[in-house]
């Protein structure tokens, strides 16, 4: 199959949806190609096996090579991560900006600066609380984290409640802005996945791939925009010669533990919870995970009787995390042979002794509301239920014995100037093409410390009418 | 090498016990679907560590793992998740974890397909 058009854009996830919405309404002839398949938003029950196999690559059984290994998860569906994860919004934290302008030369860019674009995405998708509260899980967050005197607060997230409806709509990217795009007339290829950017010189050509019945695929453009994520997107330009991208991976190391209380906690109507300890980010977040007796039952230990016995009053057991914005740096290369991603990442020091002070305080909110165990991430430790235990946790991580997961990847591609060590210039145009562009969480500098989809959206609103601006 | 006898095997030394029915032969077939969708490289590494797992049955205790009783299999998965080498006590975690999860999953209501 042959295509052409002026723009291609690679992923259609929150930064490919929000790029091919804006060029396809400013009149823009638009390519919208999507690795995975087009699923209706109610497929699969939410955090589910089926959703795993369906909306996640891999089955969401990817994972960064290291000591420890940590193990992520990555959209393959069309609207990407968007139509799987937590959809939790949070603002970015203005410091963290700054930083990033500063420390990576980003013209052009400040808090204040992508303030109106952060707005736009609050109205255009919309972003929403509980009508009607959160889960006794979250409440039981707050309640330790008051009598800690931590701050803490309701993440609002990417969702609406129709009439009060409790299980509300997920305001994925293809609900919001990947219709947009269409309606604009934008074409969308799912199923297709691009292998190569072919190119002459610094300018791109065509990109070469594979339809979905497994036939060559090739699509000729004048531009293209990548936005495949954090470990697609570098994968793809490294694939096609550019060669600078792919280092400086960050990523949030996450350690999960399961809390018991002596009353209901665990009401799965509710969702995914939504109260986080805001006392010590960005360093660290502390919230509370989706909870359904599967997922309790990955952090628990025992045979099948035992799981089952411990879970006979699941309802009373929530799982909680902590959260470290990692400070560790990884690579994306090219698994020779396979020609899958290679991720390989380096927890820091610091992030243990930031994860190993979060589950010391994580336990102690958590006793101090009620509960009346919380089980330690260590295989084969008893149970805790004293804050003076607690503090044994403090010491739990090492390389041999964690078990770290990532939900948020970035940092592969920098936004900044080319001295800094980025891969894009400010606006996200491919240091050393002209034609090429990356919009996705590849180009945040550094991880945020905070949940990343509205600062991606945001960043991706910023570059694409910068773009428009410019042709 | 066909693995399922060894997820089989793996998937009943870590839960299956005297209380309890299983759905072991449904949970090894959706891990091992699992394990086929990995991307290459882990997908290869898995294969070789579960073929070195069901070989060191043999040298330690005269039996393939995968034709092991159930007391000798639960030993070789004790033996082999105190490894010092990471990816051995990996691929135990993650037929501990993953296996749990599918399991509950399935008698939950999920499908196997």
């Amino acid at each position: 199959m042959n295509v052409s058009t002026d723009t291609l854009i690679v992923g259609s996830g929150p930064g490919g949806a929000m790029t091919a919405a804006l060029l396809a309404e400013a009149g823009v002839d638009v390519v919208l190609v999507e690795e995975g398949e087009k699923h209706p938003i109610d497929a699969r029950q939410d955090h589910s096996l089926a959703q795993m196999d369906q909306k996640w690559r891999s089955g969401g059984l990817t994972v960064a090579l290291g000591s420890p290994k940590v193990s992520y998860v990555e959209g393959r569906c069309l609207g990407g991560a968007s139509e799987s994860n937590a959809g939790l919004y949070h603002p970015p934290i203005d410091a963290v900006l700054d930083d990033w302008a500063t420390r990576f030369g980003i013209s052009d860019f400040s808090a204040e600066e992508l303030s109106p674009h952060l707005d736009a995405v609050v109205e255009q998708i919309g972003v929403s609380s509980r009508p009607d509260g959160f889960s006794p899980a979250s409440d039981r967050l707050a309640e330790g984290a008051e009598a800690m005197g931590w701050r803490w607060t309701e993440i609002q997230r990417f969702w609406r409640y129709p009439g009060g409806d409790q299980v509300g709509e997920r305001r994925s990217m293809s609900e919001t802005l990947v219709p947009r795009a269409v309606a604009a007339g934008a074409r969308v290829l799912t199923g297709t996945r691009i292998d190569k950017i072919l190119r002459r010189g610094r300018r791109a050509t065509a990109a070469r791939g594979t339809g979905p019945d497994g036939r060559p695929v090739t699509i000729d453009f004048k531009n293209v925009v990548v936005c495949a994520g954090a470990v697609q997107t570098p994968r793809l330009l490294r694939n096609s010669g550019w060669t600078h991208v792919g280092d400086g991976l960050t990523l949030n190391p996450m350690v999960r533990i399961v809390a018991r209380f002596p009353e209901r906690v665990n009401v799965p109507a509710f969702g995914v919870p939504v109260v986080q300890i805001e006392e010590f980010k960005p360093r660290l977040t502390i919230g509370c995970s989706y909870s359904a007796p599967p997922h309790l039952a990955m952090w628990l230990e025992g045979t099948a009787g035992e799981l089952r016995r411990s879970l006979e009053d699941w309802e009373r057991m929530a799982v909680f995390y902590v959260k470290a914005c990692g400070q560790g740096s990884g690579s994306v290369r090219t698994t020779p042979v396979f020609g899958d991603a290679l991720v390989r990442y380096r927890v820091a020091q610091h992030d243990y002794d930031v994860m190993g002070g979060g589950l010391v305080k994580l336990a102690q909110a958590l006793l101090a509301a009620g509960a009346t165990e919380v089980h330690s991430p260590l295989t084969g430790a008893p149970p805790l239920t004293s804050a003076a235990q607690a503090e044994q946790l403090a010491t739990v991580l090492s390389p041999k014995t964690a078990s770290f997961s990532a939900i948020h990847l970035h940092s592969t591609v920098r936004m900044g100037a080319e001295a800094a060590g980025c891969g894009a210039d400010s606006h996200g145009r491919l240091h050393g093409a002209e034609n090429v562009y990356v919009n996705d969480s590849s180009l945040l500098p550094t991880s945020p410390g905070v949940n990343p989809q509205g600062t991606i959206l945001a960043v991706a609103r910023r570059n694409t009418l910068r773009w428009l601006d410019e042709r | 090498m066909h693995i399922e006898p060894v997820v089989r095997g793996l998937v009943s030394g870590l839960l299956a016990d005297g209380e309890h029915p299983v759905p072991v032969d449904d949970t090894a077939a959706v891990l091992v679907r699992k394990i086929d969708n990995m991307p290459g490289l882990m997908r290869f590494g898995m294969r070789v560590l579960l073929w070195a797992f069901d070989w060191y049955g043999l040298i330690r205790g005269g039996r393939r793992f995968r034709g092991s009783s159930l007391v000798k299999q639960r030993k070789r998965i004790e033996e082999w998740s105190r490894m010092p080498v990471g990816p051995c006590r990996d691929m135990i975690e993650f037929h501990r974890k993953m296996g749990v999860f599918v399991a509950l999953s399935l008698e939950g209501g999920e499908h196997p397909g």
